[in-house]
């Protein structure tokens, strides 16, 4: 009884924290393993060794720094069994990144809620590409064919959309630190 | 600064390549260069991950795939929980999606397909409503829990479904009604339609009929005009029961009865309501200027240009203990007097407006007090004169437009609305469903826009518009929804002008009402008959 009470109170506690920093956690892993699919699985993998560990969670400490240290633990596993079957950053520079990524992910939320906004305001063929490529997983050379373009053409259209956003990102960011 | 930076241009084209998935390993190698010792490249390329990521969540809201059963048996709990996180990330994705809905083609209805025409504030149970002009599934069970729809099949049969009602397209010439009421008009060429209730099944002879199913399946059927056939399910199809004109009967297993002719049974259109309105748009969005309404009134329907509209003016304003009273425009500067009145009122902007009225439990039974020694003695809510008195012509007079929060209840904020002042046979109304409500799919989205908050209790409209306020800005989507006031529920005569009106929050709920933009219609166009001349 008092030892399921006791892991009771101690999973919520997890869930909170885990909750409140898992888009953070996925953004470091995949900062590391760039393909998404490898970063999904080792984000897997990384929020089931984190439960395990998390007795050895010091509460007086972050969170998210422990959970990148056991992240990158989990990158470094996958990196090694899959080997040279992809292409992978060297290793310093992979340490340069997962270094520095740490210190930007209190910007990640943020991003996202404006990244929101901005797609809203992509002209219609604009959103309609969005929605192919990432909502219907539709293969780019698809879209290009059915709609009668070249295929560059629709990678560079993508290419355009995607600087677009990123733009308009960095305008919202700037200016709701303005307003303060 | 850095010697790499001449290559501002192929850092962007590598990146794209690498979240493409098409990147050679040439490519892969020259990337690493340009990110190694390099904070602005990192940053670059952290910035193109996080996109791609909340690209990717934004549609398919997959942070992390449902974990392997085999694998992590103990987990469970936690499995539980990630899928839980995922569902939940998938369904603010989707919700999002169709946030986007309304600037997007509406789905074109297939030439063979039972098509919704008009909904009056129609609900579904556990279905979206579709919007007007967008089909209904066939062999799918719709349950109408609240307003009435009109609904037009292939032959041209126009159904009006009242709540509560259950039904399902059987196929584009058969309606089954499980229960509740429906009315049928099948013009010439429809004939043949045949609505199916548990115990009869109902066969158009060209006609206007109603049918009612109670709990129990008994059904009476109402002829308002030309004929219709009715065989009971337990009866030979030789014994079809033929109703015509003014009759009516009453079928409960095996027994049928003649009961009296109910003409009111039949509903021959949908009540008059604010049917939709249209704002303007860019760049694909709505950019919360209204630029017309169509209201129906006595029976026709009719789309005022907002130019046609009597605008208000804000005599009185005594809000109550929410002092968030104001909603400008995102970035507008902080007018005073004059300019902040001209500002909200002067407007077609549905994101602008005043808001949170003070209001009473009770509705006004005898003039607000609009001038008191004391403004402590003033009535809580807001006082409005028409530029011009609008008359009280049949149908809807008035437009009432709130915003409204996904967060807020979905039928709007209830509200009263009084005469300035109480003469014999004059009283009070009370709204508390609007007629395009946030589950209507006219509701149309707004802009984002600057709550202001005032810093002490708004008393007066000079409160109101020199009061110092903080500035909030509301992050979640709001809703611009609308309600017709018909000057008639108030108890005046037809044909009478009426100079203003009286608003208060109906104290129902904590939410209080947002009266964004009312406006008096005008009154030329009815005619005695209720047509356009």
């Amino acid at each position: 009884m008092t030892t399921d009470e006791f892991n009771d109170d101690r999973y919520e506690e997890f869930l909170q924290h885990f909750l409140r920093d898992q888009t953070r956690i996925f953004a470091y892993v995949r900062t590391l393993l760039p393909q998404y699919a490898d970063a999904q699985d080792v984000f897997q993998r990384c929020s089931l060794t984190l439960w395990r560990h998390f007795d050895d969670f010091d509460n007086e400490r972050l969170f998210l720094p422990w959970a990148c240290g056991i992240a990158f633990n989990e990158v470094r596993n996958f990196r090694r069994v899959a080997g040279r079957d992809r292409l992978q950053f060297a290793d310093d520079l992979a340490e340069q990144l997962a270094d520095r990524r740490i210190a930007t992910l209190g910007q990640r939320d943020l991003r996202s809620a404006a990244m929101r906004k901005c797609v809203e305001h992509l002209k219609q063929t604009d959103r309609e590409l969005i929605h192919l490529v990432y909502e219907e997983m539709r293969p780019v050379a698809e879209i290009a064919d059915s709609a009668g373009k070249a295929v560059q053409t629709m990678y560079n259209r993508l290419s355009a959309v995607r600087q677009m956003l990123l733009q308009c990102i960095e305008k919202r960011i700037a200016s709701e630190e303005a307003l303060g | 600064m850095s010697e790499k930076k001449q290559d501002a241009r192929a850092l962007p084209s590598l990146l794209n390549k690498l979240v493409d998935g098409s990147i050679s390993e040439s490519e892969h190698l020259a990337l690493q260069d340009l990110l190694r010792d390099d904070a602005d490249a990192q940053q670059t390329y952290f910035n193109y991950l996080d996109l791609d990521t909340d690209l990717r969540q934004m549609t398919q809201g997959t942070t992390t795939p449902a974990a392997n059963p085999h694998e992590y048996q103990k987990e469970t709990r936690l499995k539980f929980w990630v899928a839980m996180a995922v569902s939940l990330l998938m369904m603010a994705s989707l919700a999002w999606w169709s946030f986007l809905e309304p600037s997007e083609e509406p789905a074109v209805a297939l030439p063979d397909s039972v098509v919704l025409v008009q909904s009056a504030g129609g609900v579904f149970f556990r279905d979206v409503m579709p919007a007007v002009g967008e089909s209904l599934k066939s062999n799918h069970e719709y349950a109408l829990i609240s307003g009435m729809i009109e609904l037009k099949f292939p032959s041209g049969a126009e159904v009006i479904l009242d709540a509560p009602t259950v039904i399902e397209i059987a196929n584009l010439e058969r309606l089954i009604v499980r229960q509740g009421a429906c009315s049928v008009h099948a013009p010439a060429g429809a004939e043949g339609f045949q609505v199916i209730t548990p115990k009869t099944e109902v066969t158009d002879l060209g006609t206007r009929f109603s049918v009612d199913v109670d709990e129990a399946g008994d059904t009476e059927v109402q002829v308002v005009e030309g004929a219709a056939e009715v065989l009971p399910h337990d009866r030979l199809a030789a014994e079809k029961i033929l109703l015509t004109e003014r009759q009516a009967s009453r079928f409960s297993g095996g027994d049928s009865s003649t009961v009296d002719f109910r003409p009111g049974r039949y509903r021959r259109q949908l009540p008059d309501r604010i049917v939709e309105f249209a704002m303007g748009t860019t760049n694909g969005k709505f950019d919360g200027e209204l630029h017309s309404v169509s209201v129906q009134r006595a029976g026709v329907t009719r789309q005022y240009d907002v130019s046609e509209l009597v605008g208000v003016e804000v005599t009185h304003f005594h809000g109550g203990t929410n002092t968030q009273h104001m909603s400008v425009a995102v970035g507008n500067t902080n007018a005073v007097g004059d300019g902040r009145r001209a500002l909200i009122e002067s407007d077609a902007l549905l994101h602008t407006g005043f808001l949170n009225l003070g209001g009473s439990v009770q509705p006004l039974t005898r003039d607000p007090v609009l001038d008191g020694s004391n403004n402590d003695d003033t009535t809580e809510g807001m006082a409005i004169r028409f530029r011009t008195p609008v008359i009280n012509a049949p149908g809807p007079d008035v437009v009432f437009f709130e915003l409204q929060s996904v967060l807020n209840p979905a039928d709007g904020d209830g509200f009263h609305v009084s005469p300035l002042h109480f003469t014999t046979g004059l009283r009070s109304l009370t709204v508390m469903r609007y007629d395009i409500t946030l589950n209507s799919a006219e509701a149309l989205s707004i802009p984002d826009f600057d709550l202001l908050q005032f810093n002490s209790p708004v008393q007066t409209v000079s409160d109101l518009v020199n009061g110092s306020f903080t500035r909030l800005n509301p992050a979640i989507p709001f809703w611009a929804i609308a309600v017709g006031i018909d000057l008639s529920d108030l108890g005046y005569a037809p044909g009478v002008a009426v100079e203003g009106l009286f608003f208060q929050d109906a104290r129902d709920d904590d939410q209080i009402v947002d009266p964004v933009f009312i406006a008096g219609l005008p009154a030329e166009f009815i005619t005695a008959e209720g047509q356009k001349p």
